[in-house]
This record gives structure tokens, sequence and C-alpha cells, in this order.
């Protein structure tokens, strides 16, 4: 009688080491989870805003834009205002939309100038219909009037790029 | 001493859980408290400091007495060398006038973007070894403590090296 009741103990013993056993697993498995998933949305997140800074870099390096210095390289961070009216005129033009929708697809590019008197230039508009999130990414840059021969020639600006999901 | 030693070996059991949990709980807390900035917000702060202090010294100061008005990195030089060289507004020098525009463009856009930001002018003299600050606190605030982007441009002056510094603060 007293070996079968030891016998019960001893059971009852593993068992419970088996539970606890399993807990421990079950919870490791749940917090792997939680992290997976946290580092899914992370990187949803990282992509959406990867996607902004993809296209100011390309409007920032965009012939249309980019200041030129002869055959030298871009002049970096510098946006060309001669270049940006010009093209304000060129999107009104349908081929020029399709063009840039395909390098930039859903987003709005605007350029601000703050220095010395404030203007926005609104070089490109196309929001998602119905979009849900929207990213910006602002990006500080010169605005340079080569035609100006007295006063400013160099003034400070902001370009800013809005994608759409 | 059969008895005892199961009690021991049970012990040590116990004690293995326990580590085992514990390693469990640092390794969540590790992870639920970390604060680090995404690839985004660095890839930002990196070009915002880079692409702020670039575009702030190619920029033509306000000037309407000049036909060619000096951009700022010219102001920062004459400040360092002939405070009065550009006649811009009765009554300010070169170095009023440059922490003055400074002041306005790093506010009007990190400062108005909730970014907390330092931008720092300090002339090493030729021959001295004790860089002199051309603008006593600094523009924006205190320095950065914790996660910090920072750009560096030099200026060669006549009466040293003029060292801008502007770092962009993290989160924390």
């Amino acid at each position: 009688m007293i070996e079968k009741k030891k016998g019960q103990v001893r059971m009852m013993e593993t068992l419970a080491i088996m539970f606890i056993f399993f807990i421990l697993v079950a919870m490791g498995m749940g917090t792997y989870y939680g992290f997976k998933k946290s580092s899914i949305i992370q990187e949803r997140e990282d992509l959406f805003a990867k996607k902004a800074i993809d296209v100011s870099i390309k409007v920032s390096f965009m012939p249309e834009l980019a200041c030129t210095r002869g055959e030298a390289e871009l002049k970096s961070n510098c946006i060309d205002v001669n270049k940006l009216i010009h093209l304000k005129d060129l999107m009104k033009d349908k081929e020029f939309q399709d063009y840039f929708f395909d390098l930039f697809s859903y987003a709005n590019v605007t350029v601000e100038q703050i220095y010395p008197e404030k203007k926005e230039y609104v070089i490109y508009e196309f929001p998602k219909p119905n979009w849900t999130e929207v990213s910006e990414t602002p990006f500080v840059v010169v605005l340079k009037d080569d035609k100006k021969t007295i006063g400013n020639e160099h003034r400070f600006g902001v370009l800013h790029v809005e994608v759409f999901r | 001493m059969k008895f005892s030693k199961k009690a021991q070996m049970e012990i040590v059991g116990l004690v293995v859980i326990v580590i085992l949990l514990t390693l469990g709980m640092l390794f969540i807390a590790k992870f639920v408290m970390q604060t680090d900035s995404s690839g985004k917000e660095i890839f930002t702060r990196r070009f915002l400091a880079s692409s702020t202090l670039g575009a702030m010294l190619d920029t033509n100061y306000d000037c309407p007495a000049l036909d060619h008005p000096p951009t700022i990195a010219d102001l920062l030089e004459a400040c360092v060398e002939d405070p009065n060289r550009y006649d811009c507004e009765f009554g300010f020098n070169n170095c009023m006038n440059s922490y003055a525009v400074v002041e306005n463009l790093t506010n009007s856009t990190l400062g108005d973007w909730g970014k907390k930001y330092y931008f720092s002018a300090s002339l090493l003299a030729f021959g001295d070894a004790t860089p002199l600050d051309l603008f006593d606190d600094g523009v924006g605030g205190d320095p950065c403590l914790g996660e910090k982007d920072s750009e560096e441009r030099v200026l060669q002056t006549t009466n040293g090296i003029l060292k801008l510094h502007l770092e962009i603060c993290g989160k924390n």
C-alpha cells in the first residue's frame, strides 16, 4: 500500500515537472512569436519609410531639377529654381505626368523656399486614392537662381516628399 | 544520506529553472525596453545634419544694400577676420548677422520639425591651442547627450581655422 502511494507521488511529481516544462516551452514560443511579429511590423514600416527616402533621393538628383556646374558633377542638395519653374509647366503635360508617375508612384513633391522670403513650388501631386497612411521626409536644400545677377542667387529651402499607402 | 543527495539534486534542478527564468526575463526586458532609432530616423538625421549645414553655408544672406550679398559662410569668415566687412544692417556687425540668420534658418526647419539640435562655430587661431567659440552658448540649446548625428565643415580664415559643427539629437 505504501509502495503504491509512493509510486503515485512520483507519478504526480513527473507530471508536475512535465507541466512546468511545457509551460516554459509555451512561454518561450509565445515570446518568440511576439518578437517575430513586431520585427515584421517594424520591417514593413521601414520599407514604407524607405520609399519616401528613395523618392527624395531621386528628386534631389534628377537632372530636371539638380544644379549643374558646367561639366563637373552635380551639386548636391541643390535645386535649380529656373528648372523648377519649367518643370512645373511641363507637369501639366499628360506624357510627363506618366513618366513621373513611373518614377515616384503615389506621392507629393513640394519645394518650399524658406529664406529670404517664403514661397512654395508644388512639382508633383499624386496622392493615392483612399490612402490610409502617409510618410513624410523633409530634406534641406539650397535653391539656386542662375539668372539673378543682383541679389540672392542662393536661397534656403526644403524639399518635402510625401508617400502614401 | 540517500535522501539528502536526492534533495540536493532537486535543489540544483530548481536553481537551474530559476536561472533559466531569470535569463528569459532579462531577454524580454532587453527587447521591451530598447528605444533604438529606426533605420529611417538614423538616415534622416544623418542626411538632415549634412544637408542643413551645407545648404545653410551656401545660402546668400539677405542684404539688399549689396548687389552681391555674401553667403553665410562668407559672413562667418568675416566675423572672424573683419566683423564690419559687409554693411547690411545698421548697428549689427557680421557676427550678429551670422548668429541671427543661423538661428532663423535652423529654427524654421529643424526646430519646427521638433528636432533637438546644436550648432557651434569655434575658431582655432594659429598658434593657439584653445578654440574660441564664436557664439557663446551655441545655437539651438545644449549639445546632445545621448544618440546623435553630426556634420562638420571647416573654413579657412586669415586668423585660423573656423570649425562649424551641427548635431541633431536622437530620441533619448
